[in-house]
């Protein structure tokens, strides 16, 4: 006998696949379209960049990296302050009660065909009264949710894939609401307002007039990069941003970093439940290694200079440790590196807590210094690492790892050639 | 495969270029859909073909929301009713009157949808007035709630999970007699 159970199940495998001609009729009809809008690019067919990625397993490691190297830089995005503002947009923009917005964030990399790095790309949510959500997409997949709320005492990502998700406790509000003011776009633009900048022409983006401002220099994204540009667009007529750019170059040039933020909303109004952690049962819990202090970025160098015997990273600024990084586990561990590719992953993650670290430092205008283009393990009573702590005192990290304060007399002794 | 939300958040934010994206992740579930529905798969690709070109038509005018899937699905549900009424489809044929196949090997017209396994069922499912047809498909393939199917078929909840029913116990009965003989 059928029972209904049965019918359904079976119902449920009901499968047609569309036919070649139908499937070339709606494709067309799309393309049409998008050509006839002017809107946008006429559609191209897309390279399966994920199938290209584990074709060339050799780029794996890269990729992975510039996947870590954009989250690090998401973490970290700060911008150094100093001198004019802009208080009209300032004052605007503090105003506002919720946002959200899309964030597109892009690698390349000398050596590696443009197209292998994943595309990550952001969506998020930002409100004064429930916090942060913010859903992150490599090669349009859903990678991690990352929900904060420094109120509710909330900072939690869930990873789909893994199904996993890392909970970060023992913060108080105060520390999560300065982790929350990292994704708070009105926090990049009071930032970049008081900056020094200049005025770019007026342009149109996306059929909108705007106007916009450019900063550059290193200092710009907190001594993440060689050097650095960012450039704010606002909407004239309603004094909203609409677009922030950012771009940023490391070893002269060979890897360049750039994030654009855009399809701003405004003043929004947001549901709640977005804002509320969705846990499923069977998801696991994942350390969290987001949180670089001097004891991970000890742990990061003391990795480097097991790779290559001794010698530490010759510069800390995130993109050129990453590069550094993934060409000395080539160099050490050649093709083995894809078949131990996430233990290398781990240790890369590791690595770049360094770099993590000092841009916080840099951030915070901690006046950090590093001298890994001349220190080794071989130099134990050299400067390696140092960065103020108190108005005569800077911390100090030596050539053979291990750690002290100094004075700022002393410092200037320790460091003289 | 394409996450939902970032499609829905590229096709609002004036992407159009995601409905590329949606039309490949949805096709087979809505052809599929259409074609239970309309037991035709030529009239079930124009059904798809059609909700495309009014998604593409009316994409400036709207914005998506809620849950892709959902939506394409009662897009297709209602293309479907629109040619079942204009007549493109057989009338449904009354169950005393049917002469069900002697075997699905009999039934080639369903075989060739959806091959000899599905024979049976989708040759029952054809015998069905459209709208308990539609309660069936929509409950069962779309995992759609009877509020929603009410809503769309315009009638009570109660009615909605009655042609449920009726639609349950007839395709038992038809499966059941034609699987003893």
């Amino acid at each position: 006998m059928t029972s209904a159970d049965n019918i359904n199940k079976t119902i449920k495998k009901l499968k047609l696949k569309a036919s070649a001609d139908l499937d070339k009729r709606v494709h067309d009809d799309i393309s049409k379209a998008l050509v006839e809008s002017k809107k946008i690019k006429p559609a191209q067919a897309e390279p399966n960049i994920w199938r290209i990625i584990m074709k060339s397993r050799i780029t794996q490691l890269a990729a992975a990296a510039a996947v870590i190297i954009i989250a690090a830089l998401m973490i970290n995005l700060q911008f150094s302050t100093s001198g004019v503002a802009w208080g009209t947009l300032v004052e605007k923009i503090e105003n506002v009660q919720n946002v959200v917005y899309h964030l597109t964030a892009n690698v390349k990399m000398q050596g590696i065909p443009q197209g292998q790095i994943p595309n990550n790309e952001t969506i998020a949510y930002y409100s004064s009264e429930y916090g942060t959500r913010a859903e992150n997409y490599i090669n349009d997949k859903l990678s991690f949710t990352m929900y904060l709320n420094p109120k509710e005492n909330v900072y939690v990502s869930v990873m789909p894939e893994q199904k996993k998700y890392m909970k970060v406790t023992g913060k108080s509000p105060d520390e999560l609401k300065q982790i929350a003011e990292k994704d708070d776009p009105r926090v990049m633009v009071r930032h970049m307002m008081s900056t020094e900048y200049k005025q770019l022409s007026r342009d149109k983006i996306n059929g909108i007039d705007v106007e916009g401002i450019e900063c550059t220099g290193p200092g710009v994204m907190g001594g993440m990069f060689e050097d650095a540009t960012a450039r704010l667009w606002v909407e004239i007529g309603t004094d909203f941003p609409v677009r922030i750019e950012i771009k940023g170059v490391v070893s002269g040039g060979q890897m360049e970093m750039s994030m654009v933020i855009d399809d701003f909303q405004w003043n929004v109004e947001l549901d709640p439940a977005l804002f509320v952690p969705d846990i499923p049962s069977d998801y696991t819990s994942q350390e969290m290694k987001t949180e670089a202090n001097e004891g991970t970025a000890i742990n990061g160098l003391k990795l480097f200079a097991e790779l290559t015997d001794g010698r530490y990273p010759s510069n800390l600024a995130l993109l050129t440790l990453m590069k550094e990084i993934s060409e000395e586990l080539m160099k050490k561990y050649g093709m083995k590196i894809i078949e131990k590719q996430d233990e290398y992953t781990s240790t890369l993650t590791d690595i770049l807590q360094a770099g993590t670290f000092y841009a916080q430092l840099t951030g915070m205008e901690k006046e950090a210094v590093y001298y890994g283009d001349t220190v080794t393990a071989k130099n134990p009573e050299a400067v390696l690492l140092r960065w103020k702590v108190s108005d005569n005192e800077y911390r100090v990290i030596f050539g053979d790892l291990s750690v002290g304060n100094a004075t700022a007399e002393e410092l200037a002794n320790l460091e003289q050639p | 495969m394409l996450e939902d939300k970032l499609l829905i958040w590229k096709f609002n934010s004036g992407r159009r270029e995601a409905l590329h994206n949606i039309y490949e992740k949805y096709k087979d579930n809505l052809v599929t859909l259409a074609a239970t529905l309309l037991t035709d798969v030529a009239v079930a690709e124009d059904v798809v073909h059609d909700v495309f070109i009014g998604f593409i038509a009316s994409a400036d005018k709207f914005r998506l929301s809620g849950s892709l899937k959902g939506y394409l699905s009662t897009c297709v549900a209602n293309g479907a009713r629109n040619r079942n009424k204009a007549g493109h489809i057989r009338r449904h044929v009354d169950i005393k009157d049917i002469d069900p196949p002697a075997s699905e090997a009999n039934n080639p017209a369903t075989k060739a949808m959806f091959g000899e396994e599905f024979g049976r069922l989708t040759w029952a499912l054809e015998q069905l007035p459209y709208e308990q047809r539609e309660v069936m498909v929509l409950r069962s393939y779309c995992n759609m709630k009877f509020t929603a199917i009410a809503a769309q078929q315009n009638v009570s909840i109660h009615t909605a999970q009655g042609r449920y029913r009726y639609a349950m116990d007839k395709l038992r009965s038809l499966m059941n007699s034609e699987a003893e003989k």
